[in-house]
């Protein structure tokens, strides 16, 4: 083939918690290169870097053979390069006609700036009409949902001049006859000789769409291929790499009673039938993709979102929880994600967000006893080795820190089932092994854990069982002992839109 | 505030102060005298203090609470024994080496069932005298205070094979790896581990970059590394990448 339309060669970029290594990859135009990984492998960061959003430490930038300055990448060069993200940006108030053609408006007089509505939406609508989009001219975007969102998104990319194309996981949320839009409006892209990023998690998409296929790994390509010369076996064994399981401190606790059961658990369209039984002393791991609901079930299982379908049982009584609250009472904890905004209180000291779920056990009629408090927590605090500074702010700790102080509130609140959400997402290693233990801790003492990670590894290094959710429901609850790594990666692949 | 709690502050504050008034203890923990005099009866039963006028005072006598006092590391060998009691199944055939630590945790294995038990600990044998549903095999050799080591032990360790072995050990570093303080000791260690499917190292977290003088070998003769949870984060990140597992003990939910 000819010269590429862009070429990445020996990038590296280290941030703190993660890094790139030595990354070489190539685009031509009028290709479709899938780039696949599991969650935290690199591929949005390396988007960001052909987007220009982010410099790299080291490594060169080609377009059409020539080294690119970094500073064109992130200015005049935006135009050459169209990155549409998952989460879409448009402008809510306005029509889909004025976003589409946001930087191209027609003027009825260049002076004025009174705009043509007339010819914007005769351009709008032969847009639709070539593409065939279910959607009207005058539409608002506020009205739209998220998938025709994501359409309009995709038209950005189509009618844009852009000869570099990068689509951050945009079926994901799409089902079947919007997926095929999606390929249409893919497909058209391409005619037009653009090259085009596609990240994705399906393997259907790589044989429908793509040319060839870049898979990466830790912030390292493991390889890139031909669609037409691979097979889905050979692109599996890639992402799951080589996986090490045995450096996870897992031990062997009888499991008691069951404690929880879930039966026939559904979400709107997003859930639907999960069933699942907890004992004490179990770990049960959930696994999954990227917008597989992992984060929906946790939230719907803590009582945080409203109506879930289906029965829980506790101790084998029915409950409904209708609140964060009411699952709180129960013994039910949820160690959220996104630690910043769902966990800390970011103004209070590490005493406060410690015995925030404790309080009543410090209370003396309508006074706190606060001596008491700060003794309690300052044996909950070193006993999790977060470095003595109690009446420091919270945001002045380190990740690490303020994740073991948010354990540290739910275990002082005695909770008995205790769902963790990406605990160690982002975390040093030495605070990864200081939760692994305090999970040990917990089920030493009949308490039951949900660990809810995209890290197959540390699921089947810790777990007890998994579960794979897919395709909206449990595709899977097996022990950890009978399934390997490579089957947990392929069952969490959907296979259905 | 949960009883237990109360209780661990109680024996806390009795073992650095050795005497306590109820009034005092009333008003630290904030409730009233009648429910510290019950806390208080409730360990007086246990033999760890006695009850004096109008508050109470450390046993000093008892076995366990001198311990306690002499041994600044006691709680820390209790914790790691309480891990290692759940890395061990029935039936299973396991050697513990001499030492404090171990000491604790053949404490907490009496519980087993059907242990086959190999030690050259005279104490750890002893503790197991009174368990009969496990069986206790004592290694002969030359006697060095509590435990025996020499040619005659590791000639009686070569007929046996192990599922498990539980070594104490007074060091682990960058540079010496494992190592111990004596050579019988160390060349005893090292029979062992040939013999062993499993091998378990317990280290205090104290005693992590202290050189001893023998050398057992590197920290990946271990398949798994047992310490308490005050290791420093720079210990957990090497072991990490040397994909042993590390489990450092943590003692902090209440159940």
């Amino acid at each position: 083939m000819d010269t590429p339309l862009m070429r990445l060669e020996d990038i590296s970029l280290s941030l703190e918690n993660f890094s790139l290594k030595a990354i070489n990859l190539d685009l031509y135009s009028g290709e479709i290169h899938v780039v696949m990984g599991e969650n935290g492998s690199g591929k949005s960061l390396m988007m960001q870097i052909i987007s220009g959003i982010v410099s790299p430490d080291t490594g060169t930038i080609y377009i059409n053979g020539t080294p690119a300055k970094q500073k064109l990448l992130s200015s005049g060069l935006t135009r050459d390069v169209i990155y549409i993200r998952q989460d879409a940006t448009m402008l809510t108030q306005l029509s889909i006609a004025e976003n589409l053609f946001f930087h191209n408006i027609p003027y009825r007089s260049k002076l004025l700036r009174t705009i043509d509505y007339d010819k914007l939406n005769y351009m709008c609508q032969n847009l639709i009409d070539e593409l065939d989009l279910p959607v009207s001219v005058y539409d608002k975007v506020e009205n739209l949902g998220f998938a025709q969102r994501q359409i309009i998104e995709f038209c950005r990319a189509y009618i844009s001049d852009a000869k570099i194309v990068i689509l951050d996981e945009p079926s994901s949320a799409l089902t079947q006859s919007e997926r095929e839009l999606l390929y249409r409006i893919v497909r058209k892209i391409k005619e037009k000789g653009a090259g085009i990023f596609y990240i994705t998690h399906s393997l259907e998409d790589v044989s429908l769409l793509g040319d060839r296929v870049t898979i990466l790994k830790n912030g390292s390509i493991m390889g890139t291929r031909e669609v037409s010369e691979c097979s889905q076996e050979e692109i599996i064994r890639m992402l799951s790499g080589h996986y090490i399981k045995n450096r996870y401190p897992k031990i062997m606790i009888k499991h008691g009673e069951t404690i929880l059961s879930v039966r026939g658990l559904g979400f709107q369209e997003k859930l639907y039938d999960i069933n699942f039984d907890l004992k004490e002393g179990e770990i049960l791991g959930i696994t999954g993709l990227a917008g597989s609901g992992r984060t929906l079930l946790a939230n719907c299982l803590f009582g945080a979102v409203d109506k879930v379908k289906g029965q829980m049982y506790l101790n084998g009584s029915e409950i409904k929880l209708d609140s964060p609250y009411a699952a709180i009472c129960n013994g039910i904890a949820l160690i959220p994600e996104n630690r910043l905004t769902d966990s800390i209180f970011a103004y209070l000291d590490v005493n406060n967000n410690v015995s925030m779920s404790s309080l009543k056990r410090f209370a003396n009629y309508f006074l706190l006893n606060t001596t008491l408090l700060e003794q309690v927590v300052a044996d909950y605090v070193s006993k999790l080795n977060i470095p003595q500074q109690p009446s420091n702010n919270i945001l002045e700790y380190s990740g690490g820190n303020q994740q073991k102080a948010i354990f540290a509130k739910w275990i002082m609140s005695r909770a008995k089932i205790f769902i963790l959400d990406e605990p160690t997402r982002g975390l040093d290693i030495a605070s990864k092994i200081d939760i692994y233990n305090s999970i040990n801790d917990l089920i030493r003492k009949k308490a039951g854990i949900i660990f809810i990670s995209s890290d197959v590894e540390e699921i089947m290094g810790i777990c007890d069982r998994v579960a794979v959710l897919a395709d909206r429901t449990f595709v899977c609850n097996v022990p950890t002992k009978d399934v390997t790594v490579e089957k947990v990666m392929e069952m969490s692949i959907s296979r259905e839109p | 505030m949960f009883a237990i709690e109360r209780i661990r502050i109680i024996k806390d504050y009795l073992i650095k102060d050795r005497h306590v008034s109820v009034a005092k203890l009333s008003s630290l923990l904030n409730v009233t005298e009648v429910t510290i005099r019950r806390d208080l009866e409730k360990l007086e039963k246990e033999g760890f203090l006695k009850r004096a006028h109008g508050g109470a005072v450390l046993n000093e006598t008892n076995e366990a609470v001198s311990e306690e006092i002499e041994d600044p590391y006691t709680q820390e060998r209790d914790e790691i024994a309480d891990t290692v009691f759940h890395l061990v199944s029935d039936n299973d055939i396991i050697m513990l080496t001499d030492g404090l630590t171990n000491r604790q945790i053949a404490k907490k294995l009496k519980q087993k069932n059907n242990l086959t038990v190999l030690t050259n600990d005279l104490k750890i044998a002893l503790e197991f005298s009174d368990a009969p549903g496990n069986n206790m095999i004592l290694l002969g050799g030359n006697l060095d205070e509590h435990a025996v080591y020499g040619q005659l032990a590791i000639n009686n360790m070569r007929n046996f094979s192990l599922n498990h072995l539980i070594m104490e050990v007074d060091g682990i570093s960058r540079d010496t790896g494992v190592t111990v303080s004596s050579i019988s000791k160390a060349s005893l260690i090292q029979e062992s581990c040939r013999a062993a499917q499993t091998v378990t190292v317990i280290c205090l977290a104290d005693y992590f970059g202290e050189k001893s003088f023998y050398r057992i070998g590197d920290p990946t003769i271990a398949n798994k590394i047992i310490t308490n949870s005050t290791l420093a984060d720079g210990y957990k990140n090497y072991i990490f990448d040397l994909n042993i597992p590390l489990y450092t003990s943590v003692e902090i939910y209440e159940g």
